[in-house]
């Protein structure tokens, strides 16, 4: 086995300095990384150590590794044998290479020497010339030590007694707490846990009225439960030291808040778990746990210990979990990622140089001088243009869909030949791929429609897609080939190559301006000659209803952590970015799985930052975070849960305000709508007599401050618009009845009604308008009065004939409507207006047979009525009621009276409608009689 | 055939039984030719309209009668076009400008312009000198006015009275004004002092039995239904004059419905009332009985349901203070004056917030709320 050295010892400057500079290539950390290569090999470290410098020296460029010790003494070179022995600890070397990367490595090579030795399968052959290391080095190396962790010397002075069969020995169900242990000395996880004593075993006692409720019912006692008091700090733990252990959180914890738990417990490096499996090493448990829970810990004897327990757990863990198997496993596991991704990060840099090279060559044969934006150099590309995947292995999430898509595109036109008959996919022309943003549609799309050798036409929201226009521009590219793979074709004789692909984006965003535009589309998916790929946000907007039946649905989902993983690494090691793997979930759960916002983020924190690790993420990932608008209903169960008041609120004032700010329209609505929902916590303790009049206190002072807030708001969107009132309003309408009344929500968070009482508030007042301006002439009376004492003496005058007399009754009816000018409309109006279980019409009305309800209806269209008022026009026409007793002098008088010279023309037309209209109800008054 | 209230309305200020001072007044005023603008105001029922247009016919006569309706069209400044409707005579106008929500103020400004820049010509001169040379020329002076009616003239915003004001005198020559609503506690102090105020109180019960006696006598069919004893006769008026609050309008409206439902009307035939006005009843005592959370839930689907059907807020806290009130003195309470006080300052606030607010829902909620508080307070059980 050949053993990789690099190492460059440069010696002696102008200047009489020394220097070194050693690297290892990276086809030594790809050898070392593949297990069986590594077995047996050795690996030698051949390090120099420049300990003489009077300057900086000037190679500190090309020096991956450069320490600088004392000044006083000549050079000193300390040379490093690290043998790695039989042991598959790749992390060993990876470590080795990825510490004596970084130029100020002192402390971390320091580091790395102690983990060796904490290691047992490591010997570490320290040459002699070490121990002449000048004392200014020796001191620093002393200090170094110190400040290590206690644990680590411990374990070095246990290690030489250990016998590295033991170890191999431990159980890969690390954690177990039925498993015996077999080593002795209480360094695998398994081990530390055997040392932490059991929660409480009422922790584990169910509550028998648990067993009975459903979810909603859980989770109301649970919010009702006392949150943490959160005055305690978990403490620090080692670097990693959850490595490999899965840990369930269940129930409230006494003091530390549970999402603070989950957060620090996957910082070092362990899974958390919602659910409990076989494959869960402990369970950490508070009160209230759930009932089911709680059978599958008793079930499955799993590990169960209480908050205290998961202090000393984070105490007493080693670094890097350990050394028990499951430990090595993840760290193994996590390796291996990082090794993927650098290997990926690799190929794909190499590949790039061949293509820059390859394009270099070609432009210097076409001689052509035209820069394109494509030949940038990719410092000024976005990253998300940078890493945009180029193949389709490359895209995260949805394989099966892309292959679906690809597998439709690749067999397009064999299906265009048999008239898509085939199933599913195959029946259509047009595909429409939906999605939420940044998960990558467009790209796949692009990818799968390059990798196939298609030509792509591209059309999105930035070009105007009306009707007309794509008649004209769509119309003629579906039915032609592409020129430029033609005379690919010639070259590569791949016949996809003259082929185009059609990828309409954002088609949702096809607006007003694209008049016709969906339509027009929806026509073309039926027809097209070139296979359609279509791209939206949201299918199920009512403008994308017409795609339903033309286009095959492809639905995009968002990419998981796991799968964007080795992915964000590669990124992240080609640009030299120190990612912990760890912090990945994180962030996607930051930005809602949205991997382009991950790289932006990313690309962000390159320009200032060297690593992105726990500390800085969660400052990072909480900015970004908010970004994300909560939807009404999650700021209600937020402002109404007991958890965010009282002295350990998980939101302080400002941050409940800003929950209002999320949906200031909705918000307060919600909040009016659900307060009287909850169990307020602050019930609890109540004696049960005074349960009912503390409660209901509580929602006066709510309603009371609800009330309140809409006068603010009335002078906020009134005619005042004092916005600067906000703020206030959210406190008013939101906060302070949230303060009072938060609790267990009882039942789910309903949607607001107002907002659907108001538009019926508002039809009935515009029926009601409608029937004053009929009958507004006969009643005298304004809308109130016709509609509180009118109205509900109409109604009975209008339907009672008809329920009990049936068809004798209509004349009556009829009579009475014509007296008031009511059309059949205002009748159908009128039978609304009924309230309360014995006003309501409708279920009267149904014993109306529909020979009475057709009679009534012919009878009333059989005639023209008297009308006070034509809806549509200005033509207008008197009533009907002039007294007889009056004598003819006054029409005269009153004819010329009539001065507005515009009136004159209407007069006229006004006497022959009011005759006409007279004559009318006169022949019909007789014929009823 | 109308409903009664219609059918029986009183058309001459003569007709008119009950305050008669006021019509007296309104006679001398109609006669004398110095029309002043009027703000009559009063309780529904009371016969404010049915004054106004007896007074109107005193003036012009029964030309007043032939009423139209006209819609017209206004301008916004937006550019949007506002569809207004005008009853009108030719001699007088009635617009019910809260109908315009906020742009009432462009109705007042632009119409009454209109009208008021418009002098009426008058032939009744040349006519009076053909027909009857020798009559005085006196009555040709109160014709040239138009009177405009102003209905609900207290949803009048600010800004509609205050181009009103100005209106009122320059225009004092064509057009005399009469402002008709309920209270005029929302009219602003210009206005009060340009109007002379006539206040049309709700009629005594006596008043109302007169009526109603009255309109039997018309309607013989009815009168037979109805108990020959004038006691009994009475009884029952009385029960319906409560039952109405001493609304006129309410109390023939009831008695015509109680003939139409029964055959024969006796004492203790149940009075019909309106259906809002019996679903709240029911939610008042509701809320007094059985004072709980799911009670409130309750509550909000019926007060949601009577408000959509376009049932005013202010009335809804009115009738279940009304009705509250009652109530207390059926239960067992520790100090009762205590809580009816609190009760009423109860509604008193949120009467206010109910003017000041817009969502109507939230402050009889809050009402709701707080009086359910304040009985479980203090009701012993």
């Amino acid at each position: 086995m050949e053993i990789p050295i690099t190492s460059v010892v440069s010696t002696g400057g102008a200047e009489g300095s020394i220097s070194m500079s050693m690297s290892i290539s990276p086809s030594f950390v790809t050898d070392c990384c593949c297990p069986p290569l590594v077995y047996a090999s050795g690996l030698i470290l051949n390090m120099a150590l420049c300990l003489f410098a009077s300057r900086p020296p000037r190679s500190r460029k090309s020096a991956r590794v450069f320490w600088q010790g004392g000044r006083s003494k000549g050079g000193y070179l300390a040379i490093f044998y690290i043998l790695t022995l039989k042991n598959k600890d790749k992390k060993t070397a990876h470590d080795a290479s990825s510490s004596l990367r970084k130029p100020e490595s002192q402390e971390t090579f320091q580091h790395f020497k102690s983990k060796q030795s904490a290691d047992s399968n490591v010997i570490v052959v320290d040459s002699e010339e070490d121990e002449k290391v000048t004392p200014h080095r020796k001191r620093k190396a002393e200090l170094t030590e110190s400040d290590n962790e206690e644990p680590v010397k411990k374990e070095a002075k246990v290690l030489p007694k250990k016998s590295p069969t033991k170890t191999k020995s431990a159980k890969p169900q690390a954690g177990r707490s039925s498993q015996p242990s077999q080593t002795g000395a209480g360094q695998t996880a398994q081990e530390i846990l055997e040392t932490i004593p059991d929660a409480d075993p009422k922790y584990l006692e169910v509550d028998p009225e648990m067993e009975n409720m459903n979810f909603f019912q859980l989770k109301a006692r649970t919010s009702e439960a006392p949150a943490p008091t959160g005055d305690r700090m978990l403490p620090e733990g080692r670097p990693n030291c959850l490595n490999g252990l899965t840990i369930v959180f269940t129930g409230i914890l006494p003091t530390i808040d549970r999402d603070e738990c989950v957060r620090i417990a996957s910082k070092y490096g362990a899974k958390v778990t919602k659910s409990i499996s076989g494959k869960t090493s402990l369970v950490v448990i508070g009160h209230e746990a759930g009932p089911k829970k709680i059978k599958m810990i008793k079930e499955k004897k799993i590990k169960c210990i209480d908050e205290e327990g998961f202090i000393q757990l984070l105490q007493k863990m080693p670094a890097d979990g350990g050394s028990g198997e499951a430990a090595r496993i993840a760290i193994a596991k996590k390796e291996e990622e990082e090794r993927k991704a650098i290997e990926e990060a690799e190929k794909e840099e190499e590949e790039n140089r061949k293509r820059q090279t390859q394009l270099r060559e070609e432009r210097a044969s076409q001689s052509s001088q035209v820069e394109r934006p494509s030949d940038k150099p990719d410092t000024e590309k976005l990253w998300t243009v940078k890493y945009a995947p180029t193949d389709i292995k490359q895209i995260c999430g949805n394989k099966g869909n892309v292959e679906l898509l690809q597998s439709w595109l690749e067999h397009w036109f064999d299906n265009a030949k048999t008239g898509f008959k085939g199933p599913g996919i195959h029946g259509y022309r047009a595909v429409m791929i939906s999605g939420p943003p940044g998960i990558g549609k467009t790209t796949a799309a692009h990818v799968v429609a390059k990798s196939l050798g298609f030509d792509v036409i591209e059309k999105n929201a930035s070009d105007v897609r009306s009707k007309k226009l794509l008649n004209e521009q769509l119309r003629s590219s579906l039915s032609n080939s592409s020129v430029v793979g033609y005379f690919n074709q010639l070259k590569t004789h791949d016949p996809n190559n003259r082929r185009i692909v059609m990828i309409m984006d954002e088609v949702d965003g096809m607006s007003s301006g694209d008049h016709g535009g969906g339509a027009q589309l929806s026509q073309f998916c039926r027809t097209t000659e070139t296979p359609l790929i279509l791209i939206c946000n949201d299918k199920s907007l009512p403008k994308m209803r017409t795609f339903d039946k033309t286009c095959y649905d492809l639905t995009w989902r968002r990419p998981t952590g796991k799968e964007m993983k080795s992915r964000l690494m590669t990124i992240a090691h080609r640009e030299g970015l120190k990612l912990d793997p760890n912090i990945i979930d994180q962030l996607v759960a930051a930005t809602n799985n949205d991997i382009r916002q991950i790289i932006n983020i990313m690309s962000t924190v390159a320009r200032t930052q060297k690593t992105l690790n726990y500390e800085n993420s969660e400052q990072i990932s909480k900015t970004w975070q908010k970004e994300v608008i909560l939807k009404p209903f999650d700021i209600v169960g937020k402002l109404l849960s007991g958890a965010s008041y009282g002295s350990h609120a998980r939101y302080n004032l400002s941050e409940k305000i800003n929950l209002y700010f999320n949906d200031m329209d909705f918000t307060p609505l919600m909040i009016h709508e659900n307060y009287r929902s909850t169990t307020p916590s602050k019930l609890s303790g109540c004696p049960p007599n005074k349960r009912n009049l503390r409660h209901l206190e509580l929602l006066e002072e709510a309603s009371n401050f609800i009330s309140e807030s809409d006068l603010v708001n009335q002078l906020i969107r009134g005619g005042e618009q004092q916005w600067s009132l906000a703020p206030f309003h959210a406190i008013l309408s939101s906060v302070l009845p949230g303060s009072k009344v938060a609790g267990g929500m009882n039942g789910r968070t309903m949607f607001t009604s107002w907002l659907g009482q108001n538009s019926k508030k508002m039809k009935y007042d515009r029926i009601l308008q409608d029937l004053q301006y009929h009958s507004s002439t006969k009643t005298m009376t304004n809308n109130q009065e016709l509609r509180l004492t009118y109205i509900p003496f109409l109604i009975k005058m209008l339907s009672d004939p008809l329920i009990k007399n049936g068809t004798s009754g209509i004349d009556q009816v009829l009579e009475l409507m014509d007296e008031y000018y009511l059309t059949k409309e205002d009748w159908d109006n009128l039978m609304e207006f009924g309230v309360g279980p014995k006003g309501r019409m409708d279920q009267k009305l149904k014993s109306v047979s529909s020979a009475t309800k057709s009679a009534f209806t012919r009878k009333y269209n059989s005639y023209s009525h008297p009308t006070v008022i034509y809806k549509t026009g200005d033509s207008v026409t008197k009533g009907n009621r002039a007294p007889a007793f009056k004598p003819d002098l006054d029409d005269v008088i009153e004819d010329d009276t009539k001065d507005v010279p515009e009136d004159e023309p209407q007069e006229e037309q006004d006497d022959i409608k009011n005759d006409k209209l007279i004559k009318k109800v006169k022949q019909s008054t007789k014929r009823r009689k | 055939m109308s409903l009664w209230a219609d059918k029986y309305r009183p058309r001459t200020l003569s007709e008119l039984t009950f305050h008669p001072r006021i019509s007296k007044q309104l006679q001398v005023m109609a006669s004398s030719g110095e029309f002043p603008h009027l703000l009559v105001y009063g309780p529904p029922g009371a016969g404010k309209k049915t004054r106004v247009l007896a007074t109107l016919r005193e003036i012009y006569g029964a030309g007043t009668e032939r009423l139209r309706v006209d819609v017209k069209t206004f301008n916004l400044p937006s550019g949007r076009k506002l569809e207004f409707n005008v009853i009108s005579s030719s001699f007088h106008l009635e617009i019910t400008p809260s109908d315009m929500g906020n742009n009432d103020r462009i109705v007042i400004q632009d119409l009454l312009k209109e009208i008021g820049q418009t002098e009426s010509l008058d032939f009744s001169r040349f006519e009076n000198a053909v027909m009857s040379p020798n009559t005085r020329e006196e009555n040709s002076g109160k014709k040239k006015f138009k009177v405009v009616i102003i209905n609900e003239a207290e949803l009048l915003t600010r800004d509609a009275q205050a181009a009103l004001r100005r209106t009122m005198e320059k225009y004092s020559a064509s057009i005399r004004l009469i402002l008709i609503c309920n209270s005029t506690s929302n009219i602003i102090d210009p206005i009060k002092s340009r109007t002379l105020p006539i206040r049309i109180a709700s009629p005594t019960t006596s008043a109302c039995a007169g009526v109603l006696e009255m309109i039997l006598k018309k309607e013989p069919h009815a009168k037979k239904a109805f108990p020959d004893d004038n006691e009994q006769r009475n009884i029952i008026f009385n029960r319906i004059t409560h039952a109405s609050e001493r609304n006129l309008r309410m109390s023939i409206m009831m008695m015509e419905a109680m003939y139409m439902n029964h055959d024969t009307v006796s004492i203790t035939t149940p009075i019909i009332k309106p259906d809002w006005a019996d679903v709240l009843h029911e939610l008042a005592t509701g809320i007094c009985k059985d004072r709980s959370v799911s009670r409130l839930q309750q509550a909000r689907s019926i007060l949601y349901e009577l408000l959509a059907h376009a049932i005013p807020a202010k009335l809804l806290l009115k009738k279940l203070t009304m009705t509250i009130w009652d109530f207390t003195g059926t239960l067992d309470i520790e100090n009762k004056s205590e809580v009816r006080k609190a009760v009423i300052s109860a509604s008193s606030i949120y009467d206010e917030r109910l003017s000041l607010g817009s969502k109507d829902i939230f402050h009889l909620e809050g009402f709701i709320t707080k009086v359910m508080v304040i009985l479980e307070k203090h009701v012993i059980n």
